[in-house]
């Protein structure tokens, strides 16, 4: 356990970094996720099919394969980022797919009544759209998004083999050179994933209980 | 599949405006993909002679045997994920304490784990404590296992939980053993309850048995990239579309089949 503890500060930037590209990847695959669920509700067929092409076609292609295509391939293209970046660029594509079925979960949780309460109010579409089913249907989504965004961190985890120095690329590098500590250093590393991810599930279950005694 | 409840059915007036906002996001669709195309043909991307590459039958009998290996890693470990799954499961139903206890922290320590840090602990971790080596093919697998044994627990209980009581009880007042009740009332409903979701286990196992391409296990990505290495930069893009082409095939065909059993099933 030694070689774990004396490296605490390497394993802690290497915890700041999972973080930011947790924090930057599930913001903008959060975004891509509204806009593809906004696609998905929409009245126009023609948006309708492009979400549905979209996740259909991103949710199944490997994560592994997304960062692959990202840092291996886009550089071969001339395409000219840091690795940091390629892999934000990566699993945005790939979650914004899952963050969108969040979201219609939530929407779809939504009673008809309220929406046919809306209609005989006279509402219009777009005020039935931001005042009615989004407000309701992101509240409604909390513990899938939770659910999803856990999901995004152990995917982080992927991008340490393509060269970025988040959490697992520390211990890839530590392991290197320490061989004799390997299962200290995979513990410690285990340990600061749960840190992450084990809170985050506790209250996305927590949230999920109330939700369902409320309604 | 999208609730059509969420707006009044058009009538004349919102049908013209659908299609005017049809031809204007069709018109911008279809510009973002003439400059991507235009794009793409700059870096010689689309140049036919790349693309014949797909159809070598060196190329072609090398993606199939990754995808061979891809199938036989998600096969093997989607049955023993069900083994270890419905151990689990009853563990955690258990009255024991000790059991209940060990199986909860089982399910939710690994839930929360990254799959490619369980891969690599019995990767590297398996020759370190026992100083025998394993092949990447079964560190994968039980990598894998590992990660998919706590969802299968969850999915096995929340199947035990929607029986009915009477089940067990009508057993028990016969007196029938648990082992039996188990084995021959209680499994037949449960599995054909979870069946579709077992369908779209295997199709998150598929896709997650690409990380042997970082523990070098030739499955369907490292195929492809070893293809790359050999062949050249020029043939990354065709060659990449083909692994994705069968990954996504692969997936939706699973998909699908889980859709049809959740229906036949219900």
């Amino acid at each position: 356990m030694n070689a774990a503890i004396e490296n605490l500060g390497t394993f802690w930037s290497g915890f700041v970094t999972t973080l930011g590209l947790v924090a930057l990847s599930g913001v903008f695959s959060f975004l891509g996720g509204l806009v593809l669920a906004s696609f998905a509700i929409s009245t126009n067929p023609l948006l309708r099919r492009i979400s549905m092409a979209y996740i259909g076609l991103m949710r199944n292609i490997p994560a592994a394969a997304h960062l692959f295509f990202m840092i291996f391939i886009l550089p071969l293209l001339g395409v000219k980022a840091s690795f940091f970046a390629l892999a934000i660029a990566g699993i945005t594509v790939y979650f914004s797919a899952y963050y969108c079925e969040a979201i219609r979960s939530g929407i779809n949780a939504i009673g008809k009544g309220q929406l046919e309460a809306s209609r005989a109010l006279g509402l219009k579409n777009r005020q039935t759209l931001l005042l009615i089913v989004l407000p309701q249907g992101l509240s409604n989504s909390v513990p899938p998004l939770i659910n999803t965004t856990i999901a995004l961190v152990k995917v982080t985890a992927i991008a340490g083999v393509f060269g970025v120095t988040e959490l697992f690329g520390t211990m890839l590098q530590l392991i290197n050179v320490n061989d004799s500590a390997v299962i200290a250093l995979m513990v410690m590393t285990a340990i600061m994933y749960s840190v992450i991810t084990i809170p985050a599930a506790l209250a996305a279950a927590a949230i999920e209980r109330k939700v369902t005694f409320s309604s | 599949m999208m609730s059509t409840e969420l707006f009044d059915r058009p009538g004349p007036i919102a049908r013209r405006r659908a299609r005017l906002w049809t031809a204007a996001v069709a018109v911008a669709a279809l510009a973002i993909a003439i400059w991507a195309v235009a794009k793409l043909a700059s870096q010689h991307v689309l140049d036919g002679n790349n693309w014949i590459v797909l159809t070598h039958p060196d190329v072609l009998s090398a993606l199939l045997t990754g995808l061979l290996a891809t199938l036989k890693v998600a096969g093997v470990s989607v049955v023993l994920s069900l083994v270890l799954g419905l151990f689990i499961a009853l563990g955690r139903m258990s009255k024991r304490r000790w059991l209940n206890v060990t199986s909860r922290i089982w399910i939710e320590a690994l839930r929360g784990l990254p799959e490619l840090l369980l891969i690599f602990f019995i990767y590297l971790g398996f020759p370190a404590v026992t100083g025998a080596s394993i092949s990447t093919f079964w560190a994968l697998v039980a990598g894998l296992v590992l990660y998919e044994s706590a969802s299968m627990a969850e999915a096995f209980r929340a199947g035990f939980l929607a029986l009915p009581k009477g089940q067990s009880e009508a057993a028990t007042a016969l007196g029938v053993r648990y082992i039996k009740t188990l084995r021959y009332i209680l499994l037949p409903q449960v599995i054909r309850q979870i069946l579709p979701n077992l369908v779209s286990e295997m199709v998150r196992v598929t896709k997650a048995s690409s990380l042997g391409f970082v523990i070098g296990y030739v499955e369907l990505l490292l195929t492809g990239e070893q293809a790359i290495e050999y062949l050249g930069g020029q043939y990354a893009v065709p060659i990449f579309a083909g692994v994705a082409v069968l990954y996504v095939v692969i997936c939706l065909i699973l998909s699908r089949v889980s859709t049809i059993l959740s229906k036949r099933l219900a």
